[in-house]
């Protein structure tokens, strides 16, 4: 066995946190606390993610079919409220939209979505010898230190809203490979956004042998059914000083809270008010509740930053509102486990949530909760 | 205690025990700024230098965790991309050592980190992780053997 402290520490004394890191952590103070001017991971890429939409590249040919009714029977084990979603092997040749070359077809398989969470299943099949190569070595990857919005999704495999159709939303991508599917010469990822506000028109990226920063547009036209109240506080005080909730958008996929600003930005608002910032961490989501027909309530305690997404700005489409307050997707949230073993999973959980079957909703921060009924 | 001095003399160490729990130094970079954020915010009342680094390292731990509950941050660069390998000037023993312990489950990669780059005891580990004396030891007997079982295939 080699002198593992001796060969390990002199390996790591190489690790150095950045000058620049140094001197913006140093700043924190100065701030008072102000979380978001650090470069706070999601406002990074929802920058990156809009200056995508002026990105061009180079168009793919497609072929759309995005039948709901085909859409359904894919989703089998999704509306019928199966944990696991087992749908994908049995149905390969879903072609939605397809893209090739010489040696591998890409095409889309399934295309589920409210308008604001978009989920699509990506397969990868080679054709050949070189194509399988090119397979085994296939990994996509948002490049998140990219100099140049090109290199950010050049090796990538990820969907975006189509910005150009709808300016001001915010939003994260992400994707992750369906292992349990994979062979010699298949591969599928399922890929998924979450963005503030409804799109109908997205963009997918993806890379083949014979090049990469490929784009694709695709229809991701609603296919599930889609719930919009109103919302009234039910008795006591408001979850915040600093915003009212006051719309909520659910589906099977994702809920969306609205609010109205009451402090959480400047009057010109373009920036968080330094109170706010102050008391962000105490502002921040804990968790939330659905309450049921009945009067109690179902708890969906997500750990992990998605439920604290409070604050993020965003050009609302909604009468009475100008805050963004609550995104959670409800659909494949826990999609990949930690194990035991501390390493990653890679199966497909469904988090099986039925709206239509709600009156209202529980927010729950570390100051208190609050709930609002459905109006 | 000025919180810039305390930036300077944790920084690195904070920024190590992320890199090694994430892989990534992206991610890393912001979970030392979530960590010290934290340390402003949190109102806490350190006895000394020590208890501040415990503290630090606990935090920035909870806050790789959270991160890798988080389906938007499952999907991280490759070892093979990392800034600071490309950068570094490493023999090839170093490499293979790095390569091996990047490639364990990230609760032993922090203990083997904690233990034998911070030169920190078991028990010392124990209390910064909140785990048991005994659940560190089997922590690092495991880790051991899978870094054995590896080096001896390489």
């Amino acid at each position: 066995m080699k002198d593992i402290r001796k060969d390990y520490t002199d390996a790591m004394d190489t690790v150095q946190a950045p000058e620049e890191l140094t001197s913006r952590t140093k700043d924190i103070a100065k701030y008072s606390g102000k979380k978001v001017a650090y470069g706070n991971r999601k406002a990074y890429k929802k920058i990156l993610a809009a200056m995508a939409a002026a990105a061009v590249f180079a168009m793919a040919i497609f072929v759309p079919d995005t039948s709901a009714k085909y859409i359904k029977k894919i989703f089998a084990g999704f509306w019928s409220g199966n944990k696991e979603v087992g749908s994908y092997a049995e149905q390969p040749d879903g072609n939605l939209y397809t893209d090739e070359d010489k040696h591998i077809k890409m095409s889309v398989e399934e295309i589920l979505s409210d308008e604001v969470c978009v989920q699509a299943v990506v397969k990868f099949k080679a054709k050949d010898e070189k194509g399988i190569e090119w397979l085994n070595n296939y990994a996509p990857e948002i490049n998140q230190d990219a100099a140049t919005t090109k290199e950010v999704f050049m090796h990538s495999l990820c969907i975006i809203p189509d910005f150009e159709s709808g300016l001001g939303v915010g939003g994260s991508s992400g994707f992750m490979e369906l292992e349990k599917y994979r062979s010699d010469n298949e591969r599928y990822f399922t890929i998924q956004y979450l963005a503030t506000e409804p799109m109908d028109s997205g963009l997918i990226h993806y890379s083949l042998p014979s090049g990469t920063g490929y784009e694709m547009e695709i229809d991701i036209k609603g296919n599930v059914p889609v719930y919009n109240y109103n919302l009234e506080l039910k008795d006591g005080k408001g979850i915040s000083k600093y915003y009212e909730p006051k719309k909520i958008r659910l589906s099977k996929l994702s809920v969306v809270v609205y609010g109205k600003n009451t402090g959480l930005f400047t009057e010109d608002g373009k920036e968080f008010t330094k109170e706010y910032m102050v008391e962000t961490d105490k502002e921040m989501f804990r968790s939330f509740g659905m309450v049921k027909e009945n009067g109690s309530i179902k708890s969906y305690d997500f750990s992990g930053a998605s439920i604290g997404e409070l604050g993020r700005k965003a050009k609302i489409d909604n009468e009475g509102c100008d805050c963004f307050v609550l995104s959670q997707i409800f659909c494949r949230t826990k999609v990949t486990d930690i194990g035991s073993d501390g390493n990653v999973k890679g199966g497909q959980n469904v988090i099986s949530f039925s709206p239509e079957k709600y009156k209202g909703i529980q927010l729950v921060t570390e100051n208190g909760s609050a709930t609002y009924l459905f109006k | 205690m000025d919180y810039e001095k305390i930036v300077e003399e944790n920084i690195n160490f904070v920024y190590r025990a992320a890199v090694c729990y994430c892989k990534n130094t992206r991610d890393a970079e912001d979970i030392v700024q979530n960590t010290f954020l934290k340390l402003l915010q949190s109102g806490q009342e350190f006895q000394d230098k020590e208890h501040i680094r415990k503290w630090l390292v606990r935090v920035a731990v909870n806050e790789c965790k959270n991160m890798w509950k988080s389906y938007w941050n499952r999907n991280v660069i490759s070892l093979e991309t990392l800034e600071y390998e490309k950068e570094a000037v490493r023999t090839d023993e170093q490499k293979e050592l790095l390569q091996a312990v990047m490639g364990l489950p990230p609760k032993y990669r922090i203990v083997i980190h904690l233990y034998y780059y911070e030169g920190y005891h078991v028990k010392e580990i124990a209390d910064m992780l909140h785990l048991s004396e005994s659940n560190v030891q089997i922590r690092l007997m495991r880790a051991r053997k899978k870094l054995k079982e590896y080096l001896k295939e390489e």
